[in-house]
């Protein structure tokens, strides 16, 4: 706790790091930077169910590689990329699926001894291997969605796709404001830094803590009233309404064909036993 | 002169114990520019809001165009809404979608205009505002003056006929502020009927045709025109402007 303010500010300041960065990818030339955001949002979409819909190790090891060529390609920074897939789908996925390696949980034929009669099975193994991959690649075209499309675009295919209105401008206004509470949040645990001086107790930390979240809460509902009164006095009737300008292109046409021809190619590569 | 806004008897209060308008009289008249002039706190900013039709007055009745606006049915508000901007003090509050395309497209979708229509009002307006290369920016990653541009042009897009404006030099950089007057002055030659809340004297100097003087009891002090009202020092120090 003692260091907890300092923690605190770093993680918001890294937090708007983040969603700058995010738009300087978006605004990169890339591979999936090209393509029309509905088509960039339905393929992610059927990549992600293709690759859960395997079982087989060869084709999602394909897919791996698949996925890091579009990131590379999308120009999303590699080192990074990898660091935060492999991070979450390979520590935290793996953590949970520890159990499932033991003989307890999937019987089969031993692979690992860990007492007499406690053993990692082959089984185990491979579905947690499969279990990974498929949670790595999944990540993977996530990440690259949201790294190479302005978080409005991604709104805007949403609606185009029959959100419902209601819930996509919540999602478009909470976007706008949670960076206008991140910065109220930053400077308020700068000017309690400011005034501080030498260590805090912990009672006090959690005292500031809990007393600044009640002061974002009690500022979160004026300003929603306020947001509100001002989308009422530009003539906003309960329905938001809002223009969208996708642009199917030639680049669509070639990524759609060049993705049918390379699926069925992997289907078609020994009758189909790839896949499952 | 034709009357644009008529406040009768306009008192409100947000707790019931503090009052935060008293019992306000005052009109606007078609074209001319309005200045209410009062210190932090003296309910310039409630009074626009009532003038707006976004909160009702506890007693009193709001004439607008010669109708109250008190129970607006929803062509009625249509017809005010496409008159009337308003622009709120702070910017944050106005720009609230995710890019300052959208933003400035808002108003004229809300209003049931033609998408095609509503997309090149608003490349005129980019254009007349200096903006364009802002179109795609998200707000928040905006100066102060640059908010408080795109905030002026969300409402100038459908060209209202009258103009609400709660303080609108405030937090702004000399540039920015030269600005603003710039465009305050030409909206005026245009035609357009203003109403500016502020406490900035050198706004008032510039700008006003009449002056509403608000005091510390929430109350209107003075009104009148605009060098009766500011050459009074004794007035201007008791209600805490000078």
């Amino acid at each position: 706790m003692s260091n907890f303010i300092e923690k605190t500010v770093f993680s918001i300041q890294s937090t708007f790091q983040d969603m700058f960065e995010s738009d300087e990818i978006a605004s990169k030339r890339g591979l999936m930077q090209s393509l029309d955001t509905r088509v960039r949002l339905v393929s992610i979409l059927i990549l992600i169910i293709l690759c859960n819909l395997s079982s087989s190790w060869q084709f999602l090891c394909l897919m791996i590689v698949y996925s890091i060529f579009v990131a590379v390609l999308s120009k999303v920074p590699i080192k990074s990329y990898v660091f935060r897939v492999s991070s979450v789908s390979v520590v935290f996925t793996g953590i949970v699926l520890i159990p499932s390696l033991f003989n307890i949980v999937k019987p089969g034929n031993p692979l690992i001894y860990i007492g007499r009669n406690l053993y990692i099975t082959t089984n185990g193994a491979i579905s947690a291997s499969i279990f990974i991959m498929r949670s790595f690649v999944s990540l993977s075209f996530i990440y690259i969605l949201i790294l190479s499309t302005k978080w409005v675009e991604i709104l805007k295919a949403f609606r185009y796709f029959k959100l419902p209105k209601i819930f996509s401008a919540t999602l478009d206004i909470s976007f706008r404001y949670i960076t206008l509470f991140l910065d109220v949040a930053s400077n308020m645990f700068l000017a309690r830094k400011s005034r501080n001086v030498g260590k805090s107790k912990d009672k006090s930390e959690r005292r500031f803590v809990a007393s600044s979240m009640g002061n974002l809460l009690i500022r979160s509902e004026h300003l929603s009233s306020e947001v509100y009164s001002a989308m009422i006095s530009r003539g906003y009737k309960g329905e938001y309404k809002t223009i969208s300008d996708f642009k199917f292109g030639i680049f669509d046409v070639v990524w759609i064909l060049f993705n049918i021809s390379f699926f069925t190619a992997t289907f078609l590569a020994k009758g189909g036993k790839l896949w499952i | 002169m034709d009357i644009v806004f008529e406040l009768r008897n306009v008192s409100y209060s947000y707790i019931k114990s503090q009052p935060a308008l008293v019992d306000a009289n005052f009109s606007v008249y078609r074209g001319e520019s309005l200045i209410i002039l009062g210190a932090n706190g003296s309910g310039k900013s409630t009074l626009l809001k009532l003038m707006d039709g976004l909160i009702k007055p506890d007693s009193g009745d709001i004439l607008a165009f010669g109708k109250s606006i008190l129970n607006m049915k929803s062509d009625h508000e249509y017809q005010f809404r496409r008159k009337v901007g308003y622009l709120f003090q702070d910017s944050d509050v106005q720009l609230f979608n995710t890019c300052v395309f959208d933003e400035i497209a808002f108003a004229p979708l809300q209003m049931g205009l033609n998408p095609d229509k509503v997309k090149s009002m608003v490349e005129k307006t980019l254009e007349s505002f200096g903006i364009a290369k802002l179109q795609d920016r998200p707000p928040h990653r905006l100066s102060g003056g640059e908010k408080k541009k795109v905030a002026l042009a969300s409402i100038m897009v459908i060209n209202p006929d009258v103009l609400l404006l709660d303080e609108p030099t405030n937090g702004l950089d000399p540039r920015s502020r030269k600005w603003l007057y710039k465009m305050l002055s030409n909206l005026k030659n245009e035609g357009k009927t203003l109403v500016i809340s502020t406490h900035d004297l050198d706004l008032a100097r510039s700008i006003a045709d009449r002056i509403v003087v608000m005091n510390e009891s929430h109350s209107i002090e003075a009104v009148g025109k605009s060098n009766e009202i500011l050459d009074n020092s004794i007035l201007l120090e008791n209600v805490n402007l000078i």
